[in-house]
């Protein structure tokens, strides 16, 4: 991508240098609009492309020659260029080019296919392979149908041929990666070999299978689930990701064996993952410190992540991704920007994907969010580039509410080059902010890994001082962010306490309702993890409720507050703290939006808050800010 | 240049000037910068012609394909289709097929300015097209040819140019014939649309010939052009860039040119 930056970059600095760039040639170019422009550039590139004016001239020579140049372009650009569509009516018709290109098409999937369902040491997957050919040679002649309906039928046969040679596999002696593919419900395998192995996308598995794109992500997402607890029932995942690595072809096992044993290489460590994010508070009473942190974080077992990784930029062809946002970024850019109205509806997915904004974010947050993270991400680019983007996307001060065309005028005036320069400077940052964020969204890149897959709308905490051991219960209203979330997981740290206390922490979860805890993880001595399976896979933008409560059970007194600091989106979040009436604090105060950092100081008391009639009280904190602590603290009577 | 041309024509730029210098003297400062100017222009064109020869093979290297090319294509499209337009506007390309010996007639007086962008696009389509094939990849093109990448670039333009109008002339009549030879309902709508703007196609060609009548009587093609135009509102520097196919015209040029000719209409009009 570099490269082609370079060369791009290049071949305008020669144009501008060449009998193109006279003052007038580019006073001329500049007329044309782009549309008219984009219109010619489509019909160049399209070999069929040359007008109709010409197979009709009468004009002998130029004729000719266009028409020459439009045949050696169809030649150049091949049959490749053709859809699976435009061949079916050659190939029908007996063309033998468009038969073989045909056939081409078809063979490379299906082959990956029969090997993943059959290992390649089986020497049946190549005679099948053949059958299917052949098949498809034999059907193809009174075939009726679209592209996409032949597709779909030599699959059919495909899978046909590949299921009754299955059953001649002895399960005992197959492979133990073939065996556990093979044991998957017939959708699920012919997802996940068509997805994983043979590296099909969503759409063409979709075509293929006659369901929707939307319906094969979740199939997909089912199949790997099913695939990691099929290799944990035979306790030999390593093993049975060895058989596969050694008997499959070494794309199809590298890529298979990764997701279904979630090995990747992209896998990030636990600790690592940016998903580690949401909050940390901390409960402490009476003179020791017990400070809990609690951080709860989306998709970040490996299996999680390796399933991530199918839907993931990374998977994707780089060039492409960079392309889809570099065409968000410029919608973005139009208009008054960032300023204009409904800047929601003017994100593309791309976008929402890498700020983690969800459809329910109102435009103020969206463009609150959306600033930040535009900024983190030209933070190291040079100035010009850095001035550039801000103003054309109307963030630098003084183009907050101008138009495009008035913006462009400012950052030429400021660069002190022509509008024309200053909308290159702007063509050229962009394609640079699209390769960061390209960049930053790979995962393994975990420091910058924006989506974690869910953000929570509202958080509401009640802390039971009222109780035997202190209580704390919080209840999330989440939003998945992608497809298929079906498992997250949380996080309870408790820091080691300022007083020199090294020991063991006895700290319970019980899930109230929304989860169901799958795993339990103690990993130090302080710090805890819990896997939490949801009822059923979230869709993107879909709401869920579910609640946890943690009780210190080791009965060891906790600091006199309750601070939460958002490390992820969190859009509203309610503290109540319940005392007990026999022990009421003797001053209760709010902390709205504090550092961190500055928590650990003796804390000047802000204005008291009262106590209710049930001896509580509460706080609400509308989009508290990532990076700052929200909450409560107070002073106990018996302390002085 | 204003100041220049100012004292060429002998009439002082200030006072101060005026003191210092004779006519002669002011007559031979003007041709020694006259002579500058070319030189550096020269010198300009030859450093663009070797940047021509440098773009040339930075796309060879590409093999005229990919992202690079498409960048190319993107100048060629925009530089090309303003060109075309602005000749189809002004009636100049009529004139540039008499001279490469391919005349496709005189201007027509029905045609509207969405037929002149078609014609325009579906020209520069067709040209890109020739000139990657024959300029390029069929190396035709050499900075040694004598004319630089832009000017063989507008070149195949005008010679893509005949074939598409004809085809456009025939199909464009067919069109006007046609509703002569509809059903009644259609020849009802047709007549209601005449009635509206009954005198709109008489009022046009008149108009379009006394323009057409009065650019013939202009002494020259370059004269005729740059008048055409001034008169639709491009600049000195657009106007030279479209009347540079043959030789290289200035700013400066464009400027004289349309100073004589309101100075022949002065003349003219005191006579």
């Amino acid at each position: 991508m570099k490269n082609l930056m370079r060369l791009l970059a290049g071949i305008d600095e020669l144009i501008e240098k060449s009998s193109f760039g006279t003052p007038g040639a580019r006073s001329m170019r500049d007329r044309t609009s782009s549309d008219l422009a984009e219109a010619i550039i489509e019909r160049v590139a399209d070999p069929a492309g040359v007008p109709d004016a010409l197979v009709a001239a009468p004009d002998g020579q130029t004729t000719m020659l266009q028409l020459e140049g439009q045949l050696a372009g169809q030649a150049k650009a091949g049959l490749r260029s053709l859809t699976i569509d435009d061949l079916i009516g050659s190939a029908v018709a007996g063309e033998s080019k468009a038969i073989g290109e045909l056939v081409n098409r078809v063979v490379g999937p299906v082959t990956v296919y029969c090997r993943a369902r059959l290992g390649t040491k089986n020497s049946r997957a190549e005679d099948l392979l053949q059958d299917v050919c052949i098949r498809a040679l034999m059907i193809l002649p009174e075939f009726t149908g679209s592209g996409d309906d032949f597709l779909r039928s030599i699959f059919q046969v495909a899978e046909a041929e590949v299921d009754a040679a299955a059953n001649l596999v002895s399960p005992p002696r197959g492979d133990p990666a073939v065996r556990v593919v093979n044991a998957l419900p017939p959708l699920d395998r012919t997802v996940i070999v068509l997805r994983a192995a043979a590296g099909l996308t969503s759409a063409d598995v979709a075509t293929i299978l006659a369901i929707t794109p939307d319906r094969v992500r979740h199939v997909q997402h089912r199949a790997l689930v099913r695939l990691r607890e099929a290799f944990r029932t035979e306790q030999n995942d390593l093993n049975a990701a060895d058989g596969l690595a050694k008997n499959y072809d070494d794309n199809v096992a590298q890529t298979l064996s990764r997701h279904v044993t979630g090995q990747s290489q992209n896998a990030q460590p636990l600790t690592a993952t940016p998903a580690f994010k949401e909050v940390v508070h901390s409960v402490t009473v009476g003179e020791r410190t017990m400070a809990m942190a609690s951080v709860s974080a989306a998709a970040v077992n490996h299996f999680s992540t390796a399933d991530l990784w199918l839907d993931s930029p990374h998977n994707r062809d780089p060039m492409t991704y960079e392309d889809e946002l570099l065409r968000d970024l410029a919608t973005l850019r139009r208009g008054r920007g960032l300023e204009g109205e409904q800047l929601r509806g003017r994100l593309g997915p791309l976008i929402h994907g890498w700020c983690g904004i969800h459809e329910s974010t109102n435009d103020r947050e969206a463009r609150r969010v959306l600033r930040d993270a535009i900024s983190s991400a030209i933070a190291e680019f040079p100035a010009d580039d850095r001035l550039a983007v801000n103003v054309a996307l109307g963030i630098a001060p003084g183009t907050q509410h101008a138009a495009l065309s008035d913006r462009v005028g400012v950052l030429a005036d400021r660069l002190r080059v022509s509008e024309r320069t200053a909308r290159r400077r702007i063509d050229r940052s962009f394609a640079r902010l699209a390769a960061e964020i390209e960049a930053s969204a790979r995962p393994g890149d975990a420091a910058s890994n924006p989506d974690p897959g869910w953000f929570v709308k509202r958080l509401n905490v009640l802390v039971r001082l009222d109780t035997a051991e202190p209580e704390l219960i919080e209840e999330r209203l989440i939003v998945a962010t992608r497809d298929g979330l079906s498992r997250i997981s949380a996080q309870f740290t408790v820091p080691r306490p300022d007083e020199g206390d090294d020991g063991e922490r006895q700290v319970a979860v019980d899930a109230q309702h929304g989860v169901r805890i799958t795993d339990a993880e103690r990993m130090g001595q302080r710090h805890f993890r819990w896997l939490l399976d949801l009822p059923r896979p979230l869709a993107q933008g879909e709401t869920h409720t579910y609640s946890l409560a943690f009780r210190v059970r080791d009965g060891a007194p906790i600091r006199p507050s309750y601070i939460f600091v958002p490390l992820m989106t969190c859009e509203s979040l309610s503290v109540r703290v319940r005392f007990d009436p026999r022990r009421p604090p003797e001053m209760v105060w709010g902390v709205d939006r504090v550092q961190p950092s500055v928590l650990a100081d003796p804390s000047p008391p802000g204005p008291p808050l009262a106590l209710d009639g049930a001896c509580e009280v509460a706080q609400e904190f509308a989009g508290p800010q990532q990076g700052y602590a929200y909450g409560l603290r107070w002073l106990n009577h018996d302390v002085r | 240049m204003q100041g220049r041309r100012a004292r060429a024509d002998g009439t002082p730029d200030d006072d101060a000037n005026a003191a210092l210098t004779t006519p002669n003297q002011d007559r031979d400062l003007a041709e020694l910068e006259a002579d500058d100017d070319g030189i550096q222009r020269a010198a300009e064109f030859l450093e663009r012609r070797r940047h021509d020869l440098a773009l040339r093979n930075e796309l060879a290297a590409e093999n005229f394909d990919g992202p690079v090319w498409d960048r190319f294509v993107e100048e060629l499209a925009r530089y090309g289709h303003a060109v075309m337009l602005a000749w189809l506007r002004t009636g100049e390309i009529f004139a540039h097929c008499s001279r490469t010996d391919r005349p496709i007639g005189a201007v027509p007086l029905t045609w509207s300015d969405e037929d002149r962008i078609d014609l325009a696009t579906d020209a520069v389509v067709s040209a890109i097209k020739t000139f990657r094939k024959n300029a390029l990849v069929g190396g035709g093109w050499t900075p040694e040819g004598g004319a630089s990448l832009r000017t063989y670039f507008i070149g195949a333009c005008v010679l893509v140019f005949p074939a598409i109008y004809r085809s456009w002339k025939t199909q464009h009549e067919k069109q006007r014939r046609c509703p002569a030879v509809g059903t009644s309902s259609d020849l009802e709508d047709v007549g209601t649309v005449l009635a509206q703007r009954a005198n709109e196609p008489d009022d046009v060609a008149i108009v379009w010939r006394q323009i057409a009548d009065g650019l013939q009587a202009l002494p020259d093609d370059r004269t005729r052009t740059a008048l055409a135009a001034s008169t639709m509102g491009y600049t000195y520097v657009e106007i030279a860039d479209l009347l540079s196919v043959d030789t290289e015209v200035s700013r400066g040029t464009v400027a004289q040119i349309l100073l004589r000719h309101r100075r022949r209409l002065e003349n003219g009009a005191s006579a």
